[in-house]
């Protein structure tokens, strides 16, 4: 049962490693950056 | 309503809470009940952040806030990304690490007793009140426009709530939740195909964009630094993180949606998936709302939205009736400039605006009118107008379901409430000062007596709500008065290492104080400031204080000879 145990945490924490989170974060706001420009777009379309 | 609509409404409700009861029964200890045994994937994680954030005043306000002021609410979502980020790298880390049931509990062991108590009396505060609010906003309006009784709606609402929550705990609020969120989505699409449908077959959805651009209502982004402007980029971007760092790092409510999940990585995608969804969902809210404003371009809007039983004797009044005369008679001439512009027959697009303007000012002088005639008006109706196009332009069955969304959305955030609560009481209170034994049955058992006991003060003051006037307005403004000091605790404890807990206590406790006293003077109209800026105050102030009171009282040492309340 145990051994079980450290299997899943060793699995668990072998996964969490494998994901890139820079990447993510870089991603997200990235993502962010492009939604706020494309709104000044709209905005200066209409606002002008 | 038609007995579709009654069918599909209880239907939907009913099967939610079933679900959530049966799926969730054989909960038999407190972590199963407070974290759901850590079994949450990260989409039940995302939609269940997203679900407990979106009550049900989200999807009646919204739409409004756009249909009178346009895109330009979008902005304070801007921080909201940048939070998820820092969330996800400093906080959520620890809480895993430390494997805490509530946020305020990592405070003892970062802090001291003092601390953590502190902080979670003034969740328990701001929280418990908003609760019942959170129940009393959509029962108002649902009460209002459908003639339903408004104590019966606060209790079907609230009493749906307590019993999922109650049996199954918080995998019953999250499993609940991800269900809510595609009936609150689904309804939203509906409600959007049906919007465009009600425009003239010649107008398009391109054609309903540029109409709103002409008309003022695709100015979504405000560069402007001018602080008395309420939404801009910079208030979005800086306010905005504040806000949200506030409400998703350290509420319970959405802490407890992110600690059941079943590993630190499955949260991690829990909050980047919210940090992705969140802009372009309140982009689409937004939109169905300026949609509404296009559509009622084309078919003539009422000139208030809440005209409810209560002001009709006032509205037989004969000014009253002349103003409404005179924005039928502009209506229909707008309506006729804007078709044979839309036609290409004219080019003057200004006469539209003028017609608009002068349309909007009718309103204002009508509302004006019914506030001297009827004391109890009150003339925001903007809360009001999405219902109002859901009731008059969908078919029959799909206005079930458009309600069945609102009450779905009431049942989340109130649920995450109540489970939030009633977790801080129990860890945070009843564990750490009362409960000397490790019976789990019996922590089970309070801790399901206190959901039960949150749950009837939520219902008690949703019931009594309406004897305030500006009570929705009181509980945002209760919430802003305490954010800042907890966000302040929380900077603190993850940023400022060398900081001990007397100098975080003291500094919390003059920045609360602080606090109190600008909103009196705002209240007393010594100053001009707007409540959104507490959080940003309150919060910055517990930081700059402690850092000067850790320097005064150079070692931490000394941390041991303040208060011993709670020891």
């Amino acid at each position: 049962m145990e051994e079980k145990k450290d299997i899943l945490d060793s699995e668990k924490a072998q996964n969490e490693k494998s994901t890139n989170w820079k990447a993510w974060y870089w991603g997200l706001t990235i993502f962010l950056a492009l939604q706020i420009v494309l709104f000044i777009v709209i905005s200066n379309w209409y606002g002008e | 309503m038609s007995w579709i609509d009654w069918f599909i409404l209880t239907s939907t409700l009913l099967a939610i809470v079933l679900y959530g009861t049966w799926k969730t029964r054989k909960n038999k200890n407190l972590e199963g009940y407070l974290k759901g045994n850590n079994s949450e994937n990260w989409m039940t994680i995302g939609l269940s952040i997203m679900a407990t954030q979106a009550s049900a005043i989200t999807f009646l306000s919204t739409p409004g806030q756009a249909y009178e002021s346009g895109m330009g609410f979008i902005q304070i979502y801007f921080g909201l990304p940048l939070a998820m980020i820092i969330i996800s790298v400093f906080f959520l880390p620890i809480y895993y690490k430390l494997k805490v049931y509530t946020a305020y509990e990592y405070l003892e062991g970062r802090f001291d007793v003092k601390v953590r108590s502190l902080t979670a009396f003034l969740f328990l505060m701001s929280r418990g009140l908003a609760a019942g609010i959170t129940i009393f906003a959509p029962a108002i309006i649902l009460s209002t426009l459908l003639e339903w009784n408004l104590q019966l709606t606060c209790l079907v609402i609230g009493g749906l709530v307590i019993v999922y929550t109650v049996s199954g705990g918080s995998r019953a609020v999250s499993l609940t939740q991800k269900w809510q969120m595609a009936v609150i989505m689904g309804g939203m699409f509906v409600a959007f195909y049906y919007v465009l449908d009600s425009f003239p077959d010649e107008v398009g959805f391109l054609d309903g964009v540029d109409i709103a651009g002409r008309l003022g209502k695709m100015e979504i982004v405000d560069t402007s630094v001018d602080p008395t402007n309420r939404y801009t980029l910079w208030s979005g971007l800086i306010g905005g993180l504040f806000l949200s760092l506030s409400y998703f790092g350290t509420d319970q409510s959405q802490v407890q949606r992110y600690l059941g999940g079943k590993s630190l990585k499955a949260s991690r995608m829990g909050l980047m998936f919210n940090g992705l969804m969140k802009i372009p969902m309140q982009f689409f809210i937004l939109l169905v709302g300026v949609m509404v404003f296009v559509s009622f371009q084309f078919n003539r809007p009422p000139i208030i939205f809440n005209g409810s039983d209560a002001t009709i004797e006032a509205q037989q009044n004969q000014q009253l009736l002349d103003i409404e005369a005179e924005y039928n008679q502009v209506y229909e001439l707008k309506e006729a400039a804007l078709t044979s512009w839309n036609e290409g027959k004219s080019d003057d697009f200004e006469l539209v605006q003028g017609l608009q303007k002068n349309q909007d000012d009718l309103r204002e002088e009508y509302k004006k009118v019914m506030v001297e005639l009827d004391a109890t008006y009150v003339p925001e109706d903007h809360d009001y107008i999405f219902l109002t196009f859901v009731l008059n332009f969908l078919p029959k069955g799909l206005i079930g379901l458009l309600l069945a969304m609102i009450f779905s959305a009431a049942m989340s955030s109130t649920a995450g409430e109540l489970n939030a609560l009633a977790s801080t009481t129990t860890i945070d209170y009843y564990k750490k000062f009362f409960s000397k034994t490790d019976d789990e049955k019996k922590d089970l058992r309070v801790s399901k007596l206190l959901t039960v006991g949150w749950g009837i003060l939520a219902i008690i003051v949703a019931l009594t709500a309406g004897l305030f006037d500006n009570l929705i307005e009181l509980v945002n403004i209760l919430g802003s008065l305490f954010y800042g000091t907890i966000l302040g605790v929380f900077l603190l404890a993850f940023f400022f290492k060398w900081v001990g807990a007397k100098a975080t206590f003291i500094s919390a406790i003059i920045a609360q104080a602080t606090i109190f006293v600008i909103h009196i003077l705002y209240v007393y109209d010594f100053i001009e400031i707007s409540y959104l800026l507490y959080t940003f105050i309150g919060g910055i102030m517990v930081v700059i204080v402690g850092i000067i009171l850790q320097l005064l009282f150079k070692s931490t040492d000394d941390d041991e000879i303040i208060l011993d309340t709670f020891e």
